[in-house]
Parts: structure tokens; sequence; C-alpha cells
């Protein structure tokens, strides 16, 4: 495999302050050939020495991708993809002896994770929080392992768990997403290279935050990355992914996938803070976000929650759903997307009420800045047998100049008399007499603007961990600095 | 000393003048009390003090301790020392008080080269002004302003004035939708707050707060002029024979 | 059936009768409509605007094109006549003169059946008709382009205060052969004018049409026009309607409408604001049962500042019964101060029923206000509890509570004659209720 010439370290655009993690790590990187067809597929598959049913599984996909349109009814503009005109494989140098230990990992990528805030070091900051770090493709190193597997919780790279827990992987793998499901959801089944797996068994409360912090480093890579998360009856878990990337000029596709599968009585909490890079100021270059993110509440009792924080991303398409199965189950969907300069988000998600009983709740705020476009995308449904369904809806958009736009399209579509879908949606701007009143009080104007903001998301913030609420808060002002004159 | 010193200011809104000339000198201590009916301007000079967008100064000058504020944003005129308390106090959904107002006495204390009071030191400062008014907890906590009574809302822009310090306090109609035992509270609590290094500008439509705050000077404005000047018995001969007596036509009674 | 199986007929009829269509000035526009229909086809569920309405059943029953008819002799439009109204009937696509009652028209003021307008040219439709609503895109208003023949042309002059309503009333009787009408109105309301103009559609009970109405609405700097529309057609039949409403400086448009009939049916109101200051409201009731289908779609274009639009959408369902609310606001960057609202809610009252709503909202300006909200359930159980604790049959607690829940509608009109004719049509309706 050759190696593509690397482009010149960006540091000068690293210095600005707009995007801090826009840095490239310069490490010896192991890529597959550019494009995507049989071969690839089958050279990811190999690499990762994975079993013949998920190769042909992969395979499957792939032939199905290739019938298949890209979407375009969503509320975003970008040039199209050429699809063979990346790397789908990339992973750094030494992957081919994976490190047993923290002490083995290249302290490149340590230094690498030091500097986006997220130590690997188990003694340092942030204790109590287990992390599996995804650099492009792989997995470079997963903190907190021993305690994870002494309370019998299975936390561990998706492509590890091929190997050490096939019959899970094999049971849960595309039960929630087929292959079939969408063109990226394809696209991913086919070539996904990475990502998170984990079990947390019967009765078992996960006794810490497990998170996995995804960094796109290659220049022309896509980010494919599948996590699996399984609750299993009874149990407990909370998970949070962070993701960045450096500055490029070209826009890099990041196409994820994530199951979630709550059994009986168990619950999964699943927070996002995404900040991929956004692009420049003039619209150049940033990431696509298209991902799938959908759980199933399977039985009775369970709970599926899903917070997300989107800051990032050139484009962003993604949909946190719920599939409420199980009765009395529980969904939870709160958002928060901000976008600034030419950024443009179509998000939101999808309630699906099957079971009795099920309630769901979706709180979305949406912040519009630059020459930003925000779109709430939701779809509420009760089948004929979901008696006594509850949904509650509420979508609030802030719009911050006048070149920007905020759209709400919720979908409301109910089959049982016996339910009750309400669905409220406000659109406001900054007032004049709040800017006023903050300065007034000696705040200055970005100071002003950051902190009514976080006080229009505090609804969605309040559901973070602890430990990435403060940073969310943070990227909430650096994301909407020099929006206001 | 001169604290603050207005010389023949002209201010238009929209292009429309709305003071026309006001010479005003406070001095280290001093109240003064701005009266005039509606309509006359009383807004517009606390609005052109503190710096708000939209009033352009057409003629004239503001020294606020030797220094030109028609330069300054309003951050900086609070970090320089004014305060404004708003006649009608803006609510900002989802910010507590505390969280606003920690950020705000930071910003002030950075502005005058004092050091930023950590977590536990601003909750104690916060109690400790809090008694001033008789600010519950419960107050502290809830959002700025979001479903406060009319009452809470004044006795908030007072306790906030307590909390940041002024050198220079604008009351703007601060008795306006108060009820008898609410003005008591704010009063109380505004002259707890006099002090000789803190001047104020107090302004109202009537009379009954200048009982309570009793001012060293009384200005009546009328079209954006001063036509009458005096002490605190000023107050009460506009009390007794209405605005008519200095030729001005009072406006539509204020809400109360 | 592919696409073109279900448009050939209708093109082959225009061939055949375009000739006897009025106005041969408008013989290009139909042809060109025919052509448009013929390249877009029927719209399907594939198209986002019609995601939720089938039209399937109404495709594959094939219908002919009512041609020229003598005078009937049914009357089964008579109990919808409003009090007081001057009333212009249009039976089978065919204006009645001898069923129609008209009183004096004050000066200032033409209606004009559209087949006798279009023959005089009358100038009051130059640029107007087919000009407001136009075709692209909207492949049922171009088959109503191509064989537009009767209608109904009301203009008024400036200042004209239109004291009694005028109402035309659409009836299609029952036939052996399946008909299809196309209506075309044309509403002109000149400076400050004012007027209440009704719409009924109905149809003799069985009987299986095909209503495809388009309407145009041009209100004037100062207008005011309440346009009321009563669709009451046959449970076999279906209807297809568009009303397209100009509003200019300082006009008012306000849109009422009361659906029970049919057994598929669209009502798609869209309204342009071309001045500042305009207000436009659209309130509609729907009463619906056993697989009856109702769509109500809105597209509302803020295009200028300081206007303001209200939607108001109530649904009852009863049976296996089927509503589609899809509201659309979109405010464009220039149209600051734009004051906008729009809510929808749905009473279910069976457990085979179904409510669809998607209010939709693009704002691409930041000095707005806007807000929608939707909610679908079914009857408040505890305030049905208390009405029979207070000794009301359930029955009777029920209708009161369904009478309460569908008055935002009727409220949308002053007292009078047209709002006891909406008033007595829910109660009727509820008669009938399990």
């Amino acid at each position: 495999m050759t190696p593509p010439a690397e482009t010149a370290p960006i540091f000068e655009e690293a210095a600005k302050r707009e995007y801090e993690y826009g840095f490239i790590t310069d490490i010896d990187s192991e890529f597959a050939p550019k494009g995507l067809n049989e071969d690839i597929v089958r050279f990811i598959s190999g690499k990762k020495g994975e079993p013949e049913w998920l190769l042909e599984w992969r395979l499957t996909a792939y032939r199905h991708w290739l019938t298949m349109q890209e979407p375009k009814w969503a509320f975003v503009n970008y040039p199209n993809i050429d699809f063979q005109d990346a790397y789908y494989y990339a992973a750094p140098k030494n992957d081919e002896n994976k490190p047993q230990s923290l002490d083995e990992v290249d302290p490149k990528l340590l230094e690498t994770y030091e500097k986006l805030g997220i130590p690997l070091a188990e003694q340092a900051v942030l204790a109590g929080v287990a992390v599996d770090a995804v650099f492009d493709s792989v997995s470079v190193a997963t903190t907190f392992k021993e305690k994870l597997t002494d309370a019998g919780v299975v936390f561990c790279p998706i492509s590890e768990a091929v190997q050490t827990h096939p019959e899970l992987v094999k049971k849960y793998l595309g039960t929630v997403i087929p292959y079939t499901d969408n063109f990226y959801a394809s696209l991913n089944s086919a070539v996904f290279s990475d990502g998170t797996f984990v079990y947390v068994p019967k009765g078992v409360r996960c006794p810490m935050e497990l998170s996995t912090y995804f960094r796109i480093n290659a220049a022309n890579t896509g980010q494919f990355e599948r996590t699996l998360i399984v609750a299993d009856e009874g149990s407990y878990v909370s998970y949070l992914e962070g993701c960045t990337a450096p500055m490029r000029d070209e826009n890099q596709l990041h196409a994820a996938v994530v199951e979630l599968i709550a059994l009986g009585d168990a619950e999964i909490k699943y927070s996002t803070v995404q900040n991929w890079y956004p692009g420049d100021e003039e619209g150049k270059g940033g990431i696509y976000n298209f991902v799938t993110k959908r759980g199933v509440c399977r039985g009775n009792n369970s709970k599926i929650s899903w917070t997300q924080v989107e800051t990032g991303s050139a484009v962003t398409w993604k949909y946190p759903s719920c599939v409420l199965e199980g009765d009395n189950s529980v969904g939870e969907f709160y958002s928060v997307a901000i976008t600034n300069n030419y950024q443009q988000a179509d998000t939101g998600t999808k309630m699906i009420h099957v079971g009795k009983n099920t309630k769901s709740t979706i709180i979305s705020k949406g912040i519009s800045a630059g020459k930003g476009q925000n779109t709430y995308r939701g779809l509420v449904k009760a089948l004929a047998g979901a008696d006594q369904a509850r949904n509650f809806t509420q979508c609030d958009s802030l719009l911050i100049g006048n070149e920007c736009g905020a759209h709400t399209v919720p979908y409301i579509e109910v089959s049982n008399p016996a339910t009750q879908v309400e669905h409220e949606a406000t659109t406001s701007k900054i007032s004049e007499d709040q800017l006023f009143y903050c300065q007034q009080r000696g705040l200055n104007a970005e100071e002003a603007v950051s902190l009514i903001v976080n006080g229009f998301c505090k609804e969605v913030l309040k559901e973070l961990p602890m430990e990435f609420a403060v940073e969310a808060q943070k990227l909430l002002g650096v994301t909407l600095e020099g929006s206001v004159g | 000393m001169t604290l603050l010193s207005v010389k023949d200011l002209h201010v238009s809104v929209d292009g429309k003048q709305i003071l026309n000339g006001i010479n005003l000198e406070i001095g280290e201590g001093e109240i003064h009390a701005v009266m005039g009916p509606n309509g006359s301007g009383k807004s517009t000079l606390s609005y052109v003090l503190s710096g708000r967008e939209g009033y352009t100064v057409t003629k004239g000058e503001i020294l606020f301790k030797g220094e030109n504020v028609l330069e300054m944003e309003p951050n900086e005129r609070a970090g320089a020392g004014i305060y404004l308390a708003f006649q009608y106090p803006v609510e900002i959904p989802g910010v507590s008080n505390l969280t606003f107002l920690k950020t705000a006495v930071n910003a002030v204390r950075n502005a005058r080269g004092q050091e930023e009071l950590d977590a536990i030191n601003f909750l104690k400062y916060a109690r400790e002004k809090g008694q001033i008014l008789e600010m519950k907890d419960e107050l502290l906590k809830r959002p700025v302003n979001v479903g406060f009574s009319g009452g809470e809302k004044k006795r908030n822009e007072i306790f906030q004035m307590a909390m940041l310090e002024p050198t220079l306090a604008i009351l703007d109609e601060t008795d306006s939708g108060l009820d008898i035992d609410a003005l008591r509270i704010v009063s109380e609590g505004v002259n707890k707050l006099r002090s000789t290094e803190r001047s104020m500008i107090v302004i109202t439509h009537y009379q009954r707060l200048l009982d309570h705050i009793v001012p060293d000077f009384v200005h009546v404005l009328a079209q954006g002029k001063f036509v009458a000047e005096g002490g605190k018995e000023l107050a009460l001969e506009l009390e007794k024979d209405g605005y008519a007596k200095f030729g001005i036509e009072d406006g539509a009674p204020q809400a109360a | 059936m592919s696409r073109n199986d279900k448009t050939a007929p209708y093109v082959e009829s225009f061939e055949e009768i375009s000739k006897t269509l009025p106005g041969a000035w408008l013989a290009d526009t139909r042809s060109n409509a025919i052509r448009q229909f013929e390249a877009e086809g029927f719209p399907t569920p594939r198209t986002e605007a019609w995601k939720y309405t089938n039209l399937n059943r109404l495709t594959r029953a094939g219908f002919n094109i009512a041609g020229i008819s003598g005078v009937s002799g049914a009357s089964e439009w008579s109990e919808l006549v409003i009090d007081g109204a001057d009333t212009i009937v249009i039976v089978n696509g065919s204006y009645d003169a001898s069923a129609s009652k008209k009183g004096a028209v004050p000066i200032g003021v033409s209606i004009a059946p559209l087949s006798e307008a279009i023959e005089r040219k009358e100038p009051s439709l130059e640029g107007r008709l087919t000009k407001i609503a136009p075709t692209h895109g909207a492949p049922l208003v171009a088959l109503n382009t191509a064989f537009m023949r009767e209608g109904v042309v009301l203009k008024l002059g400036d200042d004209i205060k239109l004291e009694q309503p005028i109402q035309v009333i659409h009836f299609v009787e029952a036939s052996d052969t399946r008909l299809s009408v196309h209506p075309r109105t044309l509403l002109v309301a000149g400076e400050n004018s004012s007027a209440t103009f009704i719409e009924t559609f109905v149809g003799s009970a069985g009987s299986v049409y095909w209503t495809n109405a388009v309407t145009e609405i041009e209100v004037g700097c100062g207008a005011s026009i309440l346009h009321v529309k009563r669709q009451a057609e046959s449970l076999e039949g279906f209807h297809t309607a568009l009303t397209q409403a100009k509003l200019d400086r300082n006009a008012r448009y306000h849109s009422v409408s009361l659906t029970t009939g049919a057994s598929i049916s669209r009502n798609e109101v869209r309204v342009s604001f071309n001045g500042e200051g305009a207000e436009a409201l659209m309130a509609g009731g729907t009463l619906l049962r056993g697989r009856q289908h109702a769509d109500n779609t809105t597209q509302i274009e803020h295009t200028v500042p300081h206007t303001s639009s209200n939607q108001i959408f109530r649904n009852v369902l009863d049976g296996a019964a089927h509503s589609v609310f899809q509201g659309g606001v979109m405010v464009r960057q220039d149209a600051q101060k734009t004051d906008s609202s729009q809510s929808n809610h749905n009473i279910l009252l069976s457990s085979g029923a179904q409510a669809d709503t998607k209010p939709e909202l693009q704002i691409f300006a930041d000095d707005v206000k806007c807000a929608h909200g939707a909610t679908v359930g079914d009857l408040d159980e505890t305030a049905l509890f208390y009405l029979q604790s207070r000794g009301i049959p359930a029955r009777r607690a029920k209708a009161l509570l369904i009478e309460a829940f569908i008055a935002e509608i009727s409220d949308a009109l002053s007292t009078g004659a047209v709002r006891d004719h909406v008033v007595d049509a829910v109660s009727a309706w509820m008669e009938d209720l399990g």
C-alpha cells in the first residue's frame, strides 16, 4: 500500500482560534487504495481478520448500496460526492501489532488526545470515565478495561468484539439499522472500519461513564465507524462520544452508524458533543456528517435517551431515533444544533410508538447565525397498538443576524385514538433589550450572546453528564464567535 | 469633586430630536432627581448615559470621572461605574440570576482591576447583599426576571446595583408598578446603598418616591430641557401645583 | 397502470372537446396546460406535497369531462343556501340561470358566469385568470386550466362594501356517467372594498364524480375579503381544490372552510403577500367518518415586511377516517416583522381513525414572530365525566365537547347567517354520531 502524499502541515491555520482542534498529527499511516469496490471491502475485512459471515454481510451491503441513490430531501446543499475519490481505510502504522497496554501506544497519539483534552492515562483528569479512542479508522486505546471487566461490562473496539464476543455481535449487528436502511447506512455497513462495542450484562449498572473519542486525522479519508451498544435486562449505561478533525480545505465524509438495544427494564443514555471541523468562514472545507443513529427499546419498561450538542461539521444530516417496542418504554431526544458561517444542519429525531403506554419527549434548540441554515426535522408516529402513547415536543429556534435560516418540519402520524401528541415550536431572536441589559451589567457583546444562548439551551445542556456540560457550554460560545457585530 | 458632567447635550432618536441641551453637574455622593411628564425625555437621558444603541448625540458632551463616555461601549461604562436600574427589567430565559450576576460581577471586577470572585466567595457576597433587599434564595436561582412580579423585578434591579457597586446609579422610574410595601423595600434598599462615594440620578414622574429617597437636587425636564431646578422642595411644589405651573401639559397618566 | 394510462383519457378528451370550450383566445393556454398535465401526471405520495394523500382510487375510477348540460330539476342543494345571499348555481359544470337568484347589484360590482366573461373577454380577466394560480408543479391546476368551462367572475370596484353575501353553489347530480367538473372562480377586490364570498360544493347522495376546482383571488389595497368554503360533496365523490390569494398592501383575507363531504378531498390554500400590512387568516374544520380522507394543505409566502398570517385547523375523526394537515409557512429574508402562527388540533373518536399533521416553518428573516403547534388525542375523559356527573347523557356530552373543540372555526366568523350556517352544519354532522 502506498501512502498518499501528505499535504503540508497547515500549522498557520491551526493557529486560528476559531477551531482549536484543527491541527494534524504527523504520524505514519497505512491506507487502503483510493476508491471503493469489492476488493476494498475484502481488504478492510481482511485487515480485521473477520469471520466469513461478516465479510459476506459487508459484501451484500455493498452490492445493495450500488443500487441506491443519495438522499436529497434534506434542506442541505453540497456538491456531489465522488465516492471513488476517497480512502476508505487509514490506520496508524503500528496498528499491525496492536498495543496491549497504554504504555505501548504511540506517544504521538497520546499527545494528540492530550491536546484535545482527552487524557488517556488512567490516573489523569477524566477519572470515572472510560475512553475508547478511535483515530481515523481504528481504535487506538481503551482505558479502564480491567475495572469494567470486573463488572462484566464489555467495552472494546468493535473489531475486537468480533473476535472476542462473536455471538453477541452476530446476534445484534444490523438488527436496529439494517444494511438496507438508507444510502449512508448501507455504505457504512460495507466499509465500517472500527467503532465501539458495549455490552452491559443483566442487572449491571455500568460503574462509570463510557466514552469514545473520534478523531479524523488523515487527508481524503472517510470515517465510517460503527457503534453497537446492548443493555441487557435491568442494566444501565451512560455513553458519550466526542469528535474533532483537522482543518482541511477539502470536505471529508463521516458516515457513522450507531445502534442501541435496550432490553427489559434497561436504560441507555447516549450523549454526543459533535465538534467536527465546520469549514472556514467562506464555507470551504469541513466534515459532511451523515450519520444514522437509532435505538430500540425492545423490552418493557426500557428507556433510551439521546442528548446531542452539534456545533461542528459543514453539513449535518442525522436523526437519532427511538423505536419504542416494549410496553411502558421511554424515548428522549434533547438536542442543541448551532450553525454559523456556512454551516448547514438538518437534524431531529423519530419517535416510533409501537408498545402500549410508551412515552417520548423531544426538546430541540436550533441556533442559526451567519449564513447558517438549521432545520429541525422530526417524526412522531403512534401505531394502532400504541394505546396511551404520549409525546411532547418542543422546538425552539433562535436566529442571530438576518442572513441565516431556521426551519421546522415536524411530521406527526397518529393511528391510535388513545394517544396524546403535542408539538410546540417558537422562533425568536436575541433581542436588543437583552443584549443591552447584559452589556449594561458589564458583559461585552460576545459574552452576552454566549450567556443568552446558554440560557436558551439550558433544558438540553442539563441532560449532559457533568464533565461534558461545561465543555459544551464553552463550545457554544466559541462556535458563535464573530456572529454579532 | 464632579463625578458626572453633562454639557449642552442634544440627542436624537430615529432623526427625531428628543433632548435639546441638557446641562447637569453631579458631585460625589449627591442625589439628583429628574422629574418630568411622559415623553419629556427622561428615559432617553438614562439610555444615552448608559450607552444604548440608537441614541445619537448630535451636540454636547458627557464626561464621567473626567472621561468622555460617548466613546465607550455599554459594558465599558458599566465597568467604569455607571449603573442603570431599568424601568422595564429584561427577561433572560434559562439563565439563572446567580449565573448572570457572577458573570457580570466578574466582568466588572476585571474592568476595575480587581480579582475575580470564585464560586464560594461569590455566593457569600451575593447572600450578604441579598439581605439588604430581602431577596430570597429561591429568587436568586430563578432565571433572570422570568416569572418575577413587578415588585420582584425592581427589587432585583436594586440587588444587582448592590452587587455591582457603581459610583453612579441611574434609577429609571423605579417606583412605577410598585405597591406601597414594595416601594418601601426598594427605597430602603436604595437608602442603604447611599454613600459619599455613590451618586444617583433618580428619574420619576411622581413625588412619592422622593418621600422615601430624599434628593439633594431636583431638575424638572420638559421637551428635552430642564425648565426648573432647585432643592427637594421643588418636588413638593410640583406635587401640589402639577406640571402645569411650568407651562407643561402632562401626558396621559402613568400606568401604576 | 402507468402514469400515461392514467393521464391519457384526459388528454384524449381534450383533443375531442377543446374546440367546444369557451374563449378562442385561451386556446394556447389550454393546450399548454394539458401538455403540462400530461408531463407531470397525477400527483403521487412520492411528491412531498402529496405525501399523505394517495389519489389512486380517483385515478383508477376514470371520469368523463362534463359537457354543457341542460337545466336540472334536482334541488338537493337548496338546503345549503345561505339566508340573504345572492346565489349562483352551477349544475354539473354548467350555469343554471333559472336556479340562480341575484338581487340588485350595486354599481361597481359585476358578477358573471365564467363562460360569459371569457366570451366577452372581460378586462378584469386580463393578467389574472390562469395567472394568479400558476400551473407549474400543480398538475391538477393545469388540468382545470385546460378544461375550465364554468364558474364565477366577481369584480368589486374600489371602495365597494358589498352587504349581501355572494354564494356560488356547485352541484353535481346523480348520473350514469362518472363526471368530472373543473370550475374556475376569479374574485377581484378593488381598493378598500369588502365582501363575503361563499363557495358551496355539493352532490347527489351516493353519486360518484370528481370536482377539481381552482379559485383565484386578488385582494386590493385595504380591501377585506371573507371567503367561506363549504365542502359537502357526495360521500362517494372526490374533491380537489386549490385557492390562490394574492394580497396587496393592508389587505385582509380570511378563509374559513368546513369539510364534511367527499370520499377523498384535498383543499389547498395558498396566500402570497405583495404589500406591507396585509393579514391572512385560514381557519378550517374537518369532520369525517367512515373511510373518508381529507387533506388540508396551506402554503403562505411572506415576502414583504409587516404581514401576518394565522392558521387554525381542527379535525374530528370517527370510524376509519384519515385527516391530513400540511401547513406551510415561508418567511423570506426581506419579510422582517412577520407575525405567523399555525395550529392544528385533532380528535380521534375511534380506533380506526388516523391523523397525519405536518406544520412546517421555513424562516429566513430574524426579526419575526413565528410559532406553531399541533396535537392529536382523544376527547378529554375528565371533561366527559364531569359533564356526565352533572346529568348530561354521554352522547350529548361528547357532542358538546366536539362542538366546543370546533367552535374556533365558527368563531372566525362574525354573527349572522353565514356563521349560523356553519354552526348548523356542525350540529347536523353530530346528529349521526355514534
